[in-house]
């Protein structure tokens, strides 16, 4: 068995190697990263004459159209599993009760009084980002695309003799049918993660941070504002307060670029990867982002759990002399 | 904020996507799960703590069998007892009575012998009589007439009749 696996790689490396020597490999013009969303088209508007940006109007960017994509997905999963469910649990109605029992166990594990409250905009953050990271990774999204012709005023004045230095390889994939030639056109992919798209991580992170703190309110009252505001207790636990107040507004911040940046790193990693030499190369890193994937969803909805299962709870490590000192308010 | 592709626009609509995402799920997705699931664990508990009834159930009928048996056992050994204790009273009694009834008969028999015998034993003494008197007075006849005669007649009778 170990073996046979010896024996393909091996294969698959040497048919890599003829490979790229024969000219199937990515040349640094395919190498395009942008940490933006690339707009597909614009809503009432232009792309300006880089083609990366629209001039007017909004935007439809391809993780505006993968996060359709994934509401496609998740609203079949309503309708045709949670709508459909039988006390016998056949196929793929047991990933689905795997996935949502999976995160509602960890859920009340953290707050099992309010599990009910946070657990439906936890859930949809696990699944959303679960789907759309997972979903990034199959081989085609993020590489099929419109190719968009590059505006040469873009173009750098050295590059048009680089371009002519490089093409020297046996076959030339830019004439393949249906290519994309990256050195006078833009490749713009069609799907991109969502969580490669800081609208959209900055959307979920203010949803999550905004109802954290409406939990917060709704089960302290005003009180809630006495783990920001700490006036009795001396100069420095005031700012300790005040540092609590700011990290509570960094959150959101960092719940966006957390996810963003992982993401966006794993899907930089492998174009790199690729374009180092794309056969064997990318496989553990593809392995690695699936986990990534994963763990980044986790980490997002788990977060939020915590973070509202420590805003309802209140004043934390205070809570003693809290306590004590609505008793002495009260006698 | 342009290079990293902010866009106020978007990201409202990716809030308003997540809103809708939220309430939708809730909805029509995990509620319904989160009530199978409670369903399903309540019945298997409900089943669970139904085998253990009926498990215990079956024990107490073997029991209740068993004992119902031994009952039964215990009765028809009774009634074949008390059936062979009648059954002997009942043996003992119709012998006595066929022995009571044997002796009966017997008696009865000895008695009508004894009865039949007198009479015939008088019969035939009346009748012997009778005889010797009428051979005696045809042999005799003429020749004896005197009175000593009846005399010897009667005592002769009298030995006969001692002599029976």
């Amino acid at each position: 068995m170990r073996n046979r696996i010896l024996t393909v790689l091996g294969a698959l490396a040497v048919l890599g190697i003829v490979m790229y020597f024969l000219g199937f490999r990515m040349s640094k013009d395919d190498l395009h990263i942008s940490a933006a969303a690339e707009p597909l088209f614009c809503i009432g508007g232009a792309l300006d004459a880089s083609g990366e940006l629209c001039e007017s109007g909004l935007p439809f960017t391809n993780s505006v159209l993968m996060t359709l994509l994934v509401d496609v997905i998740l609203v079949g999963i309503a309708f045709g599993v949670g709508q459909r469910l039988q006390l016998v649990p056949r196929g793929f109605q047991n990933i689905v009760e795997l996935t949502i029992e999976f995160f509602y166990d960890f859920a009340r594990g953290v707050d099992k009084k309010n599990v009910g409250k946070f657990f439906s905009l936890a859930a949809t953050i696990f699944i959303f980002f679960l789907v759309g990271n997972v979903l990034a990774l199959v081989p085609g999204f993020g590489s099929i695309g419109t190719c968009r012709p590059k505006v040469e005023a873009v173009v750098e004045g050295a590059a048009p003799e680089a371009h002519a230095a490089e093409s020297t390889t046996l076959v030339n994939l830019a004439a393949f049918p249906g290519a994309c030639d990256h050195k006078t056109s833009l490749l713009v992919p069609y799907m991109r993660a969502p969580a490669a798209d800081l609208n959209v991580t900055f959307a979920i992170a203010i949803a999550a941070v905004f109802m954290v703190e409406f939990w917060g309110f709704q089960a302290l009252g005003i009180g809630y504002l006495r783990k920001f505001f700490i006036f009795n207790e001396g100069p420095i636990m005031f700012f300790v307060g005040l540092l609590e107040l700011f990290s509570e507004i960094m959150r959101v911040v960092a719940f966006a670029f957390r996810i963003f940046g992982n993401i966006f790193g794993g899907e930089v990693v492998l174009a790199v990867m690729s374009f180092l030499f794309a056969y064997l190369l990318p496989l553990p890193f593809y392995g690695l982002e699936l986990f990534v994937a994963f763990i980044q969803a986790v980490i997002f909805a788990v977060l939020t759990v915590v973070f509202a299962a420590l805003a309802v709870q209140g004043h934390g490590d205070h809570d003693d002399h809290a306590h004590a000192g609505n008793e002495a308010a009260a006698h | 904020m342009e290079k990293l592709g902010i866009n106020w626009g978007l990201l409202i609509a990716q809030l308003f996507n997540v809103i809708f995402l939220v309430w939708l799920l809730g909805q029509f997705l995990y509620k319904p799960i989160l009530n199978m699931l409670g369903e399903r664990t309540r019945r298997v508990q409900d089943s669970l703590a139904e085998a253990d009834q009926v498990k215990q159930q079956l024990a107490n009928a073997k029991k209740d069998y068993e004992a119902e048996l031994a009952k039964a056992r215990q009765e028809a050994a009774g009634i074949v007892a008390q059936a062979q204790d009648r059954a002997k009273a009942q043996e003992a009694e119709i012998v006595a009575q066929a022995r009571r009834d044997a002796e009966r008969i017997r008696d009865e028999a000895r008695s009508t012998a004894v009865q039949e015998r007198d009479t015939l034993l008088s019969d035939a003494k009346g009748q012997i009589a009778d005889l010797v008197m009428m051979t005696a007075s045809r042999v005799l006849g003429a020749e004896l007439q005197a009175k000593g005669h009846d005399q010897l007649i009667s005592e002769s009778l009298a030995a006969l009749d001692r002599r029976n």
